[in-house]
């Protein structure tokens, strides 16, 4: 019996190509995106389960009173506390304080910048981080030992063994060496916790300020600790109350006027720590739940469209099978073995369907991972999710496009079959209604594509107030002598051609996450302001225009210390009408305020997402600068760059040559956004060549009813385009219908997406009409198709059974 | 064998009720050869269609070799007719994606019979009507007298007590039309009982009983 199942569904899948193909690519197109999709969230909420002792875990959490009576969370703890807890807490078995800083590392007349970790010894004993060389308990205990990463091994070593080798890292001001005491194995993607150098945490010691290290107000660092398998998480957190009064209740007392709420800690479990938007993660990778949400529902959808989409197909079919199933019925099938017969079937395409889909996401996993940002592979073998869910997606697909044909054809009477009474599904509702709902997520998607191109290519040519692309940014990497750095620089390439120009600031142009902000009060009025310290030349390098007032200049020995610019906003917030001559106070500075002596006109130095703050710019020769501006000229880019590396290996060898344009480092800000987008123009790739699938089926199941209607008509003298067109109108009726759905949603996303840029587009309604014009186009094309098929027909063909 | 008693088809459309078949009183015995006659509309088809339980009625009493057809359920009638009755049609409705040999293997799937008997019956049925030769072609690779053929195959493989003919030979050729005729005849001498709805008076001289319907009714005279 399944023998001749199997028979009939290969040849009907050799004979009816078309309809093979279509519903085989749409469930393969929808199984191929679910597949990724699943990697996906399934990489995004397992993260940090592979540690054995994940359940035992918990990352503490600060939470203080703020002024408004609100708890603020931070995972940033005092660095007393880890010890103190696993001397205090008998349910405490281990503790590792984790923390990381940006260094530079030499081996041999190499140097790179490197990202170096600083973990207590039980480290290993706590995180499932395996070793190929080196005993997890000790490996860690010398200050002086350094555990490298297997990749960074190859980097630096090669093939050789690097244990017991010694390699120089920069801790704070000065270059120490670290014996390589162990490697580890390369880090799972899925781990939130990553590392290349990992060294002792006791060397906070080397850049943090011993009084720091000590005191319990200070929040330096991220404290894990490992709970006995038996502990209680309330029984532990009911003893933290006596815990704070005898730590920092003299703190309490003398800043909370002792309010012993006002300070709390919180366990957080490790496996909650990845999705958890609420806190900055700190030296950990995190990410937000919402884009896994979206996008799975997004997967959903594309899946549940192509199995109805087959349903359609299924039944649109049926008129070449409604024989079929009246002869079997008089041959002795019951309802029982037809039902079964489709739905075998149906699984039969979910089956073939699955198969492609696979090798399609196998195709598409390198794309796929590019722009997810993560190293996600189809493991069948490894983990059994993968194949269980993968089987489980076929027979979801396989029952939920079989079931309706095999119960809507199974239902008939033989003899009404065979007489052929019968009329294939009157004007199906819910098949129409789904044609909607499917056009509508396509336009929907194509809007949003369109409207966040459209955003992003706005960022790129927004006018900063500087010319990014020519502007060479070189971060000194706390090297002790940056504004040294800066001034050979200047020296040595001051008659270059190519160069225009040199100057050095002490705070990135470019970061969302600057901390340099510091309150400016005028007479009574206070005003949150960034400040950047700056040299002489930064404005020229730069070429920002000074509106009120003039430059820094070396002609002016009172301009160090006591002279300030600042920018336009500022002088709006403070009401002023002339800024020049007018006293500051800030904390920079001697005691005497500031006098500004030039306004600089409004520039960007964050991203488009937030307006222009108030700054100033200010200078301070104690302070060491931070990045090395160069403005060069725009011809023979790649010579001036490999100057510009050699006069850096002249005066700072010990460090290496790191540099970009700042255009660049502007465009970085927008990367999340970028991502979005492409991911979004790729699903509505995806949603369109399936609904485009959906309709032509629709159409298909359409003209199949009306076979012998247009025959009529055309006996009665209609033409073929008059024909088509009246076919495609009640499609194109439904077109409407997605329009009006998508428009206000599409509306709706957008205008929310926009209010996080202070600088945006305004949704315009080409997008719009654009996505409606695609949609519609589709539509002509694939119900046309089936339109002129019917109407080039023979009229008596369709006629003759009549 | 079989004993229908006042049965009525109707059909409603709206308010009002259009009869295809009205009070039926009907006997067939055991090893009859019955034709059914009767003009275009005046329920010839249905009622073989309700006798062969493809159909049910609006009403009526309907005994196949005494059990209660009317009250069976779907299962029950499903199992009679795949055991006890034959069918042959005027468009002999093979399915179309299966060979010869395969459209002949289908009833006895859904009767499950065993592998090798399975063979030796299509082998019989190959031979009886010089069909090996053919066994693996499609239907639309036949003529129609042979397909027609085919179907007659079909229905007697699962040694049926009633064999039920739709117009068997309407599609067909005179000399065709005859080979299928000859056929029904032999079967019925072996003691199959036939009921056959026809046009053609010439085949209706095959039977031994007329029933005239007209309008619905059955009438003494056409």
């Amino acid at each position: 019996m399944l023998r001749s199942y199997i028979k009939i569904a290969l040849r009907g899948l050799v004979k009816q190509k078309l309809y093979s193909f279509i519903n085989i690519v749409g469930l393969a197109i929808a199984i191929a995106f679910c597949a990724l999709i699943f990697l996906f969230v399934r990489d995004e909420v397992t993260h940090d389960n592979f540690h054995k002792k994940a359940d035992q875990l918990y990352r503490v959490i600060y939470l203080r009173k703020e002024d408004d009576g609100s708890l603020s969370a931070d995972a940033m703890t005092p660095p007393p506390l880890g010890p103190a807890f696993q001397t205090e807490f008998p349910e405490v078995v281990r503790m590792a304080r984790w923390k990381k800083r940006g260094e530079v590392v030499n081996y041999k007349g190499q140097s790179f910048r490197e990202s170096i970790a600083l973990a207590d010894p039980d480290f290993f004993e706590m995180f499932s981080f395996p070793l190929i060389q080196g005993d997890p308990q000790t490996v860690l205990q010398d200050r002086n030992s350094v555990v490298l990463r297997e990749q960074i091994v190859r980097k630096y070593f090669g093939d050789k063994d690097p244990i017991g080798k010694l390699i120089s890292i920069k801790m704070g001001s000065k270059f120490y060496d670290f014996t390589v005491s162990g490697i580890a194995k390369n880090i799972p993607g899925n781990s939130s916790i990553t590392f290349d150098f990992l060294v002792s945490h006791d060397r906070i010691k080397d850049f943090t300020p011993e009084r720091y290290l000590n005191q319990w107000t200070g929040s330096t660092t991220l404290t894990f600790v490992e709970l006995r398998e038996s502990a209680s998480v309330s029984g532990l957190k009911s003893k933290f109350p006596s815990f704070i009064r005898k730590h920092l209740g003299s703190v309490i007392e003398e800043h909370k006027g002792g309010d012993y709420s006002a300070v709390q800690f919180e366990l957080q479990p490790l496996k909650d720590i990845y999705l958890n938007t609420k806190m900055r993660p700190f030296y950990m990778a995190g990410s937000n739940p919402l884009y896994s949400y979206i996008l799975f529902g997004i997967a959903l959808l594309i899946l549940i469209i192509a199995a109805i989409n087959y349903t359609n197909l299924a039944i649109a079919r049926s008129t070449t099978r409604l024989r079929e199933i009246g002869v079997r019925k008089v041959l002795g099938a019951n309802k029982k073995k037809l039902v079964n017969q489709f739905l075998g079937e149906a699984l039969f395409f979910g089956f073939v369907s699955l198969c492609l889909g696979i090798f399609l996401a196998e195709v598409f996993l390198p794309l796929f991972n590019n722009f997810v940002n993560k190293n996600l592979s189809m493991d069948y073998f490894s983990n059994w999710t993968t194949l269980a869910s993968l089987v489980s997606l076929m027979f979801f697909v396989g029952l939920i496009s079989g079931s309706y044909p095999a119960l809507f054809l199974s239902r008939f009477r033989p003899a009404e079959v065979l007489r052929s009474r019968l009329k294939i599904g009157g004007r199906s509702q819910f098949s129409r209604w789904l044609v909607v709902v499917q056009f509508a997520l396509s336009i929907f998607l194509i809007i949003s594509t369109l409207v966040m191109t459209h955003q992003l290519r706005y960022l790129r040519n927004q006018n900063l107030g500087f010319r990014g692309e020519q502007i060479v940014v070189i971060p000194t990497q706390g090297s002790p002598q940056g504004t040294q750095l800066v001034n050979r620089f200047r020296n040595e390439l001051a008659f270059h051609k190519n160069v225009v120009n040199v100057s050095g600031s002490s705070a990135a142009i470019s970061n969302d996450n600057t901390y340099a902000i510091c309150p400016v009060r005028f007479q009574t009025k206070q005003v949150m302001t960034h400040y950047f310290f700056i040299d002489h030349e930064f404005l020229k390098t730069m070429g920002l225009e000074v509106i009120q007032g003039r430059d820094f200049s070396r002609d002016y020995t009172a301009d160090p210390q006591q002279s300030v610019i600042v920018n336009e906003t500022l002088v709006k917030e403070m009401g002023w009408d002339l800024a020049i001559g007018k006293k500051i106070r800030t904390f920079l500075g001697r005691k005497e305020p500031l006098t500004v002596v030039g306004v600089v006109k409004d520039f960007h130095f964050e991203s488009l997402h937030n307006q222009i703050q108030p700054a100033i710019f200010y200078i301070e020769p104690r302070r060491q600068l931070d990045f090395i501006y160069v403005k060069i000229r725009p011809s023979d880019i790649p010579s001036t760059l490999g100057l510009l590396g050699e006069t850096w290996k002249k005066n700072a060898p010990n460090f290496p040559f790191i540099h970009s344009f700042l255009d660049e480092e502007f465009q970085k800000l927008y990367q999340n956004e970028e991502r979005w987008k492409t991911v979004l123009g790729y699903t509505s790739v995806f949603a369109i060549v399936i609904s485009c699938l959906g309709l032509f089926g629709l159409s298909a199941l359409a003209i199949t009813r009306r076979t012998k209607e247009i025959g009529i008509r055309k006996v009665l003298g209609a033409s073929v385009s008059g024909l088509v067109s009246m076919v495609s109108m009640d499609f194109l009726k439904l077109i409407l219908f997605a329009n009006i759905i998508a428009w206000p949603l599409a509306y709706y996303a957008m205008h929310r997406w926009l209010q996080d840029f202070a600088f945006r587009i305004e949704i315009e309604i080409w997008e719009f009409l654009l996505a409606s014009v695609i949609a519609a186009a589709i539509t002509v094309l694939a119900v046309s198709f089936q339109a002129i098929k019917a109407a080039l027909a023979d009229p008596a063909e369709s006629l003759r059974y009549e | 064998m079989i004993k229908m008693r006042d049965i009525n088809k109707y059909y409603s459309t709206g308010f009002v009720k259009t009869f295809v078949l009205r009070n039926i009183d009907l006997d067939v015995k055991e090893g009859e050869f019955l034709t059914i006659m009767g003009p275009s509309g005046a329920g010839k088809s249905t009622l073989l269609h309700i006798l062969g339980m493809l159909d049910t009625p609006s009403n009526g009493e309907y005994f196949f070799y005494d059990k209660p057809v009317h009250r069976m359920s779907e299962r029950q009638l499903s199992d009679l007719h795949k055991n006890h009755i034959g069918f042959v049609f005027q468009s002999y409705h093979l399915i179309d994606d299966l060979t010869v040999y395969e459209n002949l293997e289908t009833p006895l799937l859904y009767k499950k019979v065993k592998g090798s008997e399975r063979k030796g019956k299509i082998a019989d049925m190959l031979d009886r009507f010089h069909m090996v030769a053919k066994k693996n072609l499609f239907p639309n690779q036949l003529s129609g007298g042979q397909q027609q053929k085919v179907a007659v195959a079909r229905a007697i493989i699962i040694d049926p007590r009633l064999i039920l003919a739709d117009e068997p030979t309407g599609n067909l050729n005179t000399k065709e039309g005859k080979e299928v005729m000859d056929l029904l005849k032999e079967l019925n001498e072996n003691g199959t009982t036939i009921i056959q709805v026809t046009h053609s008076e010439k085949n209706a001289a095959y039977g031994r009983r007329i029933i005239n319907l007209l309008d619905g009714w059955i009438v003494d005279k056409p």
